[in-house]
């Protein structure tokens, strides 16, 4: 249909790109942390189909805990969102609706639908997710300290802010934005996992431990400088070989193993990988741990120890299903 | 094994491969890569930074679950860019409806985000030119900043619209003139026409 409006400017193109000009110099950017965190979401709400038989890269532990057929909705403490947006799918965490900006909480204290107690400390705090099995507070400004009931199986509870993602494992423990780029974790009881996006690792808190995270660094070469004393932090832990021999510090290594390939360090996490084998060689993640530094080193570009911890792989894990996998190495 | 276009000349063929074996690593890359401009031009539709991350959750869960419906008649990243509008314009449509029936006020941003090194720029410009193009048949506005913002040449928008490159063609004219008017009567001054403005003109 013709409009009035046509032709009443002879030749618009180039006015119009100069027009428009502040728009496109000045573009919406997404940060590489903002990036970072969305990613996490994405692995917790993406629940690899069985037939493909894959684990994304630094798939975490209560990253399983997302919840498996249940809608999000996106509320605030003042009011619910009305209506999911058109043709949301229903099936995955993270499809909600769009959360209103900025609640301002007015008290101290609330009671979460899951019956978690949070205090607020000159906080602004986004109730991003309220669901009896699942809470995700987003910290705009100021700390917020929660008190978690012991969760289920399939429950979850997450805080996060721009400087990490903190989830819970049964527990209080207080999440404080201490500057615009700085979150500080404190816990007093049970036990809590960090999760800074960008190349840093994941680590766990235990009672009385808290962790300042700050920037992200700007490269993978930054965080690979930090991989040998990562962990030093939360248990005083130095080396991958102390850090292997602990339980905690195991985990945090497989996270942060996972992370390394996930952000084309795969040389760093083929050394991690090779830690927790060393460590444990029988352990529970040992079938894992052999897998992943076969592809650790393919993603590296090493073919000879690909190849090696391939057939290493197959000769002590004959039965596993990721062996088919290991012939690419 | 059956045989997929893309499998020879495609090329994303290597990345495509490797999503649809489950390559956990392949998923990483391919958020990496383009996250961003999927966020950036979702925030071109939406009205927060929130909501266009929003979008881009939307975008990858969608690529997940429907990678092997892609038939590789274009780059992946067309692809998700078709994604983006489509999920882009339908939460923008949700907005308004909720405006219309009084449950929200549609909040009024401009969609650039300038940093320090652009202080220079009138953020009321911004927000008025911003407004003027929110003014715009919605056909047009998409082809317009697809082309004007994004710098997506004709041939790539009509595959991302799924439309012939001769309707891309007409939409940009007709957005253009519209938005001259508009940005007319908002009292914005219209810079002279000079041949290297804007995003190179295709044939």
């Amino acid at each position: 249909m013709k409009t009035s409006l046509d032709n009443e400017t002879p030749r618009p193109d180039a006015a119009v790109g100069r027009l428009l000009a502040p728009l496109r110099e000045a573009p919406p950017a997404l940060s590489a942390e903002r990036e970072a965190v969305l990613w996490s979401r994405l692995q917790a709400g993406m629940q690899p189909p069985a037939r493909r038989g894959f684990s994304l890269p630094g798939f975490a532990p209560w990253a399983g805990l997302a919840l498996a057929g249940a809608a999000a909705l996106a509320v605030t403490l003042t009011r619910a969102t009305p209506e999911a947006p058109p043709d949301a799918p229903r099936a995955l965490p993270f499809e909600a609706s769009p959360a209103p900006a900025g609640p301002e909480f007015a008290t101290t204290s609330r009671t979460l639908p899951s019956g978690a107690r949070i205090e607020l400390h000159d906080a602004r705090v986004l109730l991003a997710e309220a669901l009896p099995g699942a809470t995700r507070l987003v910290v705009e400004q100021g700390g917020v300290t929660s008190s978690v009931p012991k969760l289920k199986t399939g429950e979850r509870y997450l805080v996060e802010t721009p400087q990490a993602v903190v989830s819970v494992h049964g527990t209080r423990f207080t999440v404080t934005r201490a500057s615009a780029t700085t979150t500080r974790v404190e816990v007093t009881e049970g036990l809590v996992s960090v999760d800074p996006p960008g190349w840093r690792p994941a680590f766990f808190l235990r009672p009385g431990e808290q962790a300042e995270v700050g920037p992200c660094p700007d490269s993978p070469a930054a965080a690979a400088e930090t991989t040998a004393d990562w962990r030093c932090t939360a248990d005083g832990l130095t080396g991958l070989a102390a850090a292997a021999k602990d339980p905690i510090s195991r985990d945090n290594l497989r996270l942060r193993a996972g992370r390394l390939v996930g952000t084309h360090a795969p040389r760093e996490a083929a050394a991690l990988w090779q830690a927790l084998l060393d460590a444990s060689p029988e352990g529970i993640h040992a079938e894992e741990a052999a897998y992943e530094l076969g592809a650790a080193w393919h993603a590296a570009g090493d073919a000879a120890a690909a190849r090696t911890a391939g057939a290493e792989f197959r000769r002590r894990f004959p039965h596993s299903p990721r062996v088919q996998a290991t012939n690419q190495f | 094994m059956t045989s997929t276009p893309w499998q020879t000349d495609h090329p994303d063929a290597d990345l495509l491969s490797r999503l649809l074996a489950g390559d956990g690593l392949a998923w990483r890359t391919l958020h990496r890569d383009h996250a961003p401009d999927v966020f950036r031009l979702a925030r071109r539709f939406v009205h927060s930074d929130t909501e266009a991350e929003e979008v881009t959750q939307e975008v990858f869960i969608a690529a997940y679950r429907y990678v092997e419906r892609f038939r590789g008649q274009s780059r992946l990243k067309t692809w998700l860019y078709r994604i983006t509008v489509n999920r882009a314009l339908k939460r923008r449509r949700w907005w308004h409806r909720r405006r219309e029936a009084g449950e929200d006020a549609l909040p009024v941003q401009f969609a650039g985000t300038p940093g320090p090194e652009h202080r220079t720029i009138d953020r009321d410009q911004l927000r008025r030119l911003s407004a003027c193009l929110d003014k715009l048949e919605v056909r047009k506005r998409t082809v317009l900043v697809l082309h004007e913002l994004e710098g997506l040449d004709t041939k790539e928008i009509a595959a991302v619209l799924d439309c012939p490159r001769s309707t891309v063609l007409t939409r940009l004219a007709r957005a253009r003139a519209d938005l001259i008017l508009l940005a007319t009567r908002a009292g914005l001054e219209i810079p002279a026409s000079t041949p290297e403005a804007g995003p190179a003109e295709e044939a």
